[in-house]
C-alpha cells in the first residue's frame, strides 16, 4: 500500500502544497450527520458515565446457569474460541484470555466496546462472563475447517484443546468475553477504501468518510492498532421495517496493552508489521534514528499488557496494517476525533475501565490515568492544527447578531488565558470593512455591520446567484503561544425578505 | 544592444535554464488543474443542514496524472496478484499448506526448511532440509539437508547432535556431508597471486566426523573429534576459466603433489568459550575458541601429516540500544610433519568467502597460514531484522612468525542484511567489496 500511495500523484501533490482533499460526507457544519456508520454520542450529546459503561448492551449476557452449545469453532485470528448457544437460544462467539495474562485480553475487549460505541461508532454487545467448562457440549456432527485446511468433524478434544490453551480460574471457572452475534445477515468485512458497487446507499468512498479518517484519533487513544478489514463486518439489518446495510467495528482484543494472545510490545501502535518507510529510514541513517519505542520502559503493570503515555505521540500512532482511511485524514477530521476522543471526562474513563473487571485495582487505576494522559496528548496535539472554536449559536438581537462560541482550548485547560480573536469579513472573496479584535467567547456583529454587509448584498447583485447571499466570517485566535491560529471560517446567509442573517455553515480551516 | 541580446540568445544558457522555467511552470498548471475540496459550496438549496451528498468529480488535471499513476502502478497490482494467487494455493493445499507452516515457524518442530543460497561460483542453491527433535532424547537434534545448485554445485549434509547425551556435561555429535564443487577458483599459492592467474578446479568431498563434547561449564566446552574425508580433484568445469590441472602446474609453477587427490584421517580437540548474550543477535559477550587437529593420510603416491591450529575470537560491544560493535579475529596455521609431501592446496589455510574476506571468492587467497581481522557496525533496521557494515582485513602467508610484513594485506568491505532470531541467524545477505570486485552472498543459516 505504501508503493501504491507513493504512486498517487494528485494526492501526493495535495499533501505537497497541503491541500489534502476534505471529508465528503460532512454537513455545512463540519459535522458528521447520523447514518449507517455512525451515531452522534459524546461530544455531541450529553452521556452520563452508566450509559458509557452500558455500552451497545441491550441485552444480560449469555445465561451461564444452563448449558452451551458449540456450534462452531473459530479458527479464524490467532486467539481460540468458539460459538455457543445458550438455553435462551442467544448465540455468542466466546473468546478467552492467554494463559500467562488473564484478564488482559477479556478486559481490553470489553473496554474497547464500550469506548467505540460511546464515540458513536457500531459494535456488538459484548460481556464478561464465567463459567464452567463442564457446561459445554459440542452440537454433533459440527465440521469445521482446521489449521490444515482439512474439513473434519469438531469432537470434545478439539474442545478440550481449546481449553487448554487458555487461563482457568482457581475455583475451575473460565473467564471469558462473549460477543453476542449481531442480528440480520452478515455481508462480510468493509473496506477502508472504496464503495460497494451493490449497495446503493454507499455512496461515499470509504477513504473520505470523516468518521472512518478520524477513528486515527479515535483509535489512538486506546491503540486499538488492528484496525483493518477484517475487524469490521457488514450486517444486513431490518430496524424500523427498514432493510440497510450496518457497519460494524468488530475484534478489539487487541486495544490497550493487549495483542490478542501476548502483551504488546512498545512497537506495537506505532509502526506497521513491516513498515517499508522505517525500514528505510533505519537503513540509510545507519541506525543514528532511534524510534521512540525504542526508548520504552517496562509495563508497570505486565499482567494488563504493554500500556502507555509516556512516549505516546498522536500524530506518530501506526497501525499494523496501512490504513486507506486514516492516510487521508485532513487536520479538519482529526479535530473531530479529537472533539469526541476529549469528550471523555476522567468519571467516563472510570466507567469505561470498570467494564473491564479488573481485578487488581491499581491496575485499574493505572489505566485510567493513563487514558487521561493519553487523551490530553490527542487534544492538546490535534486542537493546535485548527482554531479550535466550536459550538457555535447565532442569535439575532435587537442590536445586531450574537454569535456565542466554546473555545475548547480554554474549556479543556490547554490554554491558560482568554485568547484573542481577531475577525474579518467577506462576500465573494472580498473583504468588506477592517480587522477587528476582541477578547470574548462571543462575536458581535453591530447592526451597522449587518446594514454595510446587506448593502454590499444589493450592490453585487447579479440574477439570483446563490454565492451573494452567503458571507465568510473568519476568526483567527492567538493564545498562550502568541501566534495566530488557522482561521475558523462562519458562513452566513443573508435573506433580503427578512433582513436577516442566519449561521449555515463552519469550517476549520487547516 | 545587440551585443546583449546576442549573449542572451546563447542556447546553451537557455537549456540550462529550461528546468528552473519549467518547474515553476508544471507546478502553477497542476495547483490550478487539481481541484481541492474546501472551497465554498457552490450552492446552497436552503438554509437548514445540507449533506454534500455529490462527489467532486475529477478536474482535467486529475485525470491527467490519472494515465501515468494507473500506467506505473501495473506492475504492482500483477505482483500484488501473483502474491493472492500463490497465497492462496498454498494455503489451500494441504501439502503445500503444510510445508508453508515448517517453513515459516519459528518455533522448533519437526519438518521441513528450504535452503535457498546464492554465491558468485556456486549461483543458486535451491534445496530441502530435514530437521527432527528429540531423535533418542529430549535435547538432541538431527539435520539432513540437500541442495543442488544452478552452476552444477552440490551439497548433502547430515548433522546429529545430542549436548546432553550422557548426563548433563557429556554429549556427542555426527557430522557427514559430501560436496561437490566444479567451478572452484585457484589462483596460486601465497598472497600476492595475480588474478589474470585464475583457474577453475572441480572438487569432490566426503567426510564423516564423530565428535564428543563435554561441557566444562555452562559456557566452556570441550570437544574431541576424529574422522575421514576424502578429496576427489578433477580439471575445473566453468567453461570460462582454464581448468586444466597440467596447465596450472605449468603456469603457476606449483608443485604437482599439491594437486592431487588425498585422503586423510584426523583427530583433534578444542575448547570453546561462548559468553555472548543471544546467538542470533549478540550484543555483548564474546566467544572464543582454540582447536588443534592432526591429519594423516595420503596423496596415492606419498603420505600426508599436518596439524591444523585455529584460534577464533569474537567480542560484541553493545553501543546503543542494539547497535553493536562486532569484533573479530582468526588466525590459522598448517605445519607439515617430518617427511610428509606437499600438503594439497585444498587442504591448507585460505582468505576468501562469506566467512571470511567478503569482497572475494571463496578460498581466493590459499597458503599455509592466515591472519583475518573484522570489524562490524551492526544496527537494527526491523524487528529481528540487522543491517551491517563491514570491513575485513586479512593475508595469507607461509608462515605468520616468518613471513608476516605489511606487504599484501587484503582488504574488504561492504554491507549486508541479517534476519536473525534468539538462537540463530536465519537469512544472511553479505554485498562485499575488494579490488577485484563485488561479491555478492545470499543464504539462509548461520554467520559469526
Amino acid at each position: 500500500m505504501q508503493g501504491e500511495q507513493l504512486l498517487d500523484f494528485d494526492r501526493n501533490f495535495r499533501k505537497l502544497v497541503d491541500r489534502s482533499r476534505q471529508s465528503y460526507n460532512v454537513n455545512s457544519f463540519d459535522e458528521v450527520p447520523n447514518s449507517s456508520w455512525f451515531t452522534n454520542r459524546m461530544g455531541s450529546v450529553p452521556m452520563t458515565a452508566e450509559q458509557v459503561a452500558q455500552g451497545a448492551t441491550e441485552s444480560q449476557g449469555p445465561d451461564t446457569s444452563g448449558e452451551w452449545i458449540v456450534f462452531r469453532p473459530k479458527v479464524q485470528g490467532v486467539s481460540p474460541g468458539f460459538w455457543i448457544e445458550d438455553k435462551r437460544g442467544d448465540r455468542y462467539i466466546i473468546k478467552f484470555d492467554p494463559p500467562d495474562f488473564p484478564e488482559m485480553s477479556t478486559s481490553a475487549e470489553a473496554m474497547a466496546a464500550r469506548y467505540f460505541h460511546a464515540c458513536g461508532y457500531n459494535v456488538p454487545e459484548v460481556f464478561i462472563v464465567k463459567w464452567r467448562p463442564e457446561n459445554l457440549r459440542v452440537k454433533p456432527d459440527v465440521t469445521f475447517k482446521d489449521r490444515t485446511g482439512v474439513t473434519r468433524t469438531f469432537t470434545q478434544e478439539d474442545l478440550t484443546e481449546i481449553l487448554g490453551r487458555v487461563h482457568h480460574e482457581p475455583d475451575g471457572t473460565i473467564r471469558s468475553l462473549a460477543s453476542k452475534l449481531i442480528a440480520g445477515k452478515v455481508v462480510g468485512p468493509f473496506s477502508y477504501d472504496g464503495t460497494v458497487d451493490d449497495d446503493p446507499n454507499d455512496w461515499c468512498p470509504h477513504e473520505h468518510r470523516r468518521e472512518l479518517r478520524a477513528l486515527y484519533v479515535i483509535a489512538s487513544l486506546v491503540n486499538h492498532y488492528d484496525a483493518k478489514d477484517q475487524n469490521t463486518l457488514d450486517v444486513y439489518v431490518e430496524e424500523d421495517s427498514r432493510h440497510f446495510v450496518k457497519h460494524f467495528l468488530i475484534d478489539f482484543s487487541s486495544t490497550f496493552g493487549a495483542n490478542s494472545d501476548d502483551p504488546k510490545a512498545p512497537i506495537h501502535g506505532y509502526a506497521n508489521t513491516f513498515d517499508i518507510r522505517d525500514v528505510f529510514v533505519s537503513l540509510v541513517t545507519l541506525g543514528t534514528k532511534t524510534w521512540p519505542w525504542e526508548h520504552a520502559k517496562p509495563s508497570p503493570y505486565p499482567g494488563l499488557g504493554y500500556f502507555e503515555s509516556e512516549i505516546f505521540e498522536p500524530n506518530k500512532f501506526d497501525p499494523i496494517v496501512p490504513n486507506p482511511a486514516w492516510e487521508n485524514m485532513t487536520a479538519r477530521d482529526a479535530y473531530w476525533g479529537a472533539k469526541v476522543v476529549m469528550a471523555f471526562r476522567d468519571e467516563h474513563l472510570r466507567a469505561i475501565v470498570s467494564t473491564g473487571k479488573i481485578s487488581d485495582s491499581a491496575g485499574a487505576a493505572y489505566l485510567v490515568k493513563t487514558l487521561g494522559e493519553r487523551r490530553d496528548k490527542i487534544g492538546r496535539f490535534w486542537f493546535a492544527k485548527v482554531n479550535p472554536l466550536d459550538n457555535f449559536e447565532a442569535r439575532s438581537t435587537g442590536a445586531g447578531l450574537e454569535i456565542q462560541f466554546k473555545d475548547l482550548a480554554r474549556e479543556y485547560g490547554f490554554s491558560a488565558d482568554q485568547a484573542m480573536h481577531r475577525m474579518s469579513v467577506s462576500h465573494k472573496g472580498k473583504r468588506i470593512g477592517t480587522e477587528r479584535e476582541f477578547t470574548q467567547d462571543r462575536l458581535d456583529l453591530a447592526q451597522i455591520d449587518l446594514v454595510e454587509m446587506a448593502n454590499v448584498y444589493s450592490a453585487s447583485r447579479n440574477g439570483d446567484d446563490m454565492e451573494e447571499h452567503l458571507f465568510e466570517v473568519r476568526i483567527k485566535s492567538k493564545r498562550d503561544d502568541n501566534r495566530w491560529s488557522k482561521p475558523v471560517a462562519l458562513w452566513l446567509w443573508y435573506a433580503p425578505e427578512h433582513s436577516e442573517f442566519e449561521l449555515v455553515g463552519v469550517e476549520h480551516l487547516d | 544592444m545587440i551585443m546583449t541580446f546576442g549573449r542572451f540568445a546563447d542556447f546553451s544558457r537557455i537549456r540550462a535554464c529550461l528546468p528552473l522555467i519549467l518547474l515553476p511552470a508544471l507546478f502553477i498548471i497542476l495547483d490550478h488543474s487539481i481541484g481541492f475540496a474546501g472551497e465554498p459550496p457552490a450552492s446552497l438549496s436552503d438554509t437548514t443542514l445540507q449533506i454534500r451528498q455529490q462527489v467532486p468529480n475529477k478536474t482535467f488535471g486529475e485525470i491527467m496524472l490519472d494515465i501515468p499513476e494507473e500506467a506505473l502502478k501495473l506492475p504492482i497490482y500483477f505482483v500484488k496478484g501473483l502474491g493472492y494467487v500463490a497465497l492462496n494455493g498454498v494455503y489451500r493445499n494441504p501439502v503445500l499448506n503444510k510445508l508453508a507452516s515448517y517453513a515459516l515457524s519459528f518455533k522448533p518442530g519437526n519438518g521441513l526448511v528450504p535452503i535457498v543460497s546464492y554465491g558468485s561460483n556456486a549461483g543458486f542453491y535451491l534445496g530441502l532440509g530435514y530437521r527432527h527433535f528429540a531423535v533418542f532424547n529430549d535435547d538432541d537434534q538431527m539435520r539432513v539437508r540437500l541442495a543442488y545448485s544452478t552452476h552444477d554445485y552440490q551439497r548433502y549434509l547430515l548433522d546429529y547432535s545430542s549436548p546432553k547425551m550422557f548426563g548433563n556435561s557429556v554429549g556427542v555429535g555426527f557430522h557427514a556431508a559430501y560436496r561437490y564443487r566444479p567451478r572452484d577458483n585457484f589462483f596460486g599459492i601465497g598472497a600476492a597471486t595475480s588474478r589474470s592467474n585464475e583457474f577453475a578446479y572441480t572438487i569432490e568431498e566426503s567426510t564423516v566426523r564423530p565428535e564428543l563434547i563435554i561441557h566444562a561449564h555452562d559456557n566452556v566446552a570441550f570437544k574431541l573429534n576424529g574422522g575421514y574425508s576424502k578429496f576427489n580433484l578433477f580439471d575445473g568445469k566453468d567453461p570460462a576459466v582454464e581448468g586444466r590441472k597440467s596447465e596450472m602446474i605449468s603456469r603457476l609453477g606449483i608443485d604437482p603433489a599439491q594437486l592431487r587427490s588425498s585422503q586423510v584421517a584426523f583427530m583433534g580437540g578444542s575448547v570453546e568459550l561462548d559468553w555472548r548474550d543471544s546467538k542470533g543477535q549478540p550484543s555483548r559477550g564474546g566467544k572464543e575458541s582454540l582447536s588443534s587437529t592432526y591429519y594423516f593420510g595420503d596423496n596415492g603416491d606419498a603420505d600426508i601429516k599436518f596439524w591444523r591450529t585455529r584460534f577464533e575470537a569474537a567480542h560484541y560491544l553493545n553501543l546503543y540500544k542494539k547497535r553493536i560493535l562486532a569484533a573479530r579475529v582468526i588466525v590459522s596455521t598448517v605445519n607439515k610433519r617430518g617427511s610428509s609431501a606437499p600438503i594439497p592446496f585444498y587442504l591448507l589455510s585460505s582468505l576468501g568467502g562469506v566467512d571470511d574476506l567478503r569482497g572475494y571468492s571463496r578460498s581466493r587467497f590459499v597458503d599455509n597460514d592466515m591472519v583475518l581481522a573484522t570489524l562490524e557496525y551492526r544496527y537494527p533496521i526491523w524487528a529481528l531484522i540487522d543491517a551491517f557494515l563491514f570491513f575485513d582485513y586479512g593475508r595469507v602467508a607461509a608462515s605468520i612468525t616468518d613471513d608476516l610484513d605489511t606487504h599484501d594485506w587484503h582488504e574488504s568491505y561492504g554491507m549486508g542484511l541479517r534476519v536473525w532470531k534468539h538462537d540463530n541467524v536465519l537469512v544472511n545477505l553479505t554485498v562485499g567489496r575488494g579490488l577485484e570486485g563485488t561479491k555478492i552472498f545470499f543464504e539462509l543459516g548461520q554467520d559469526w
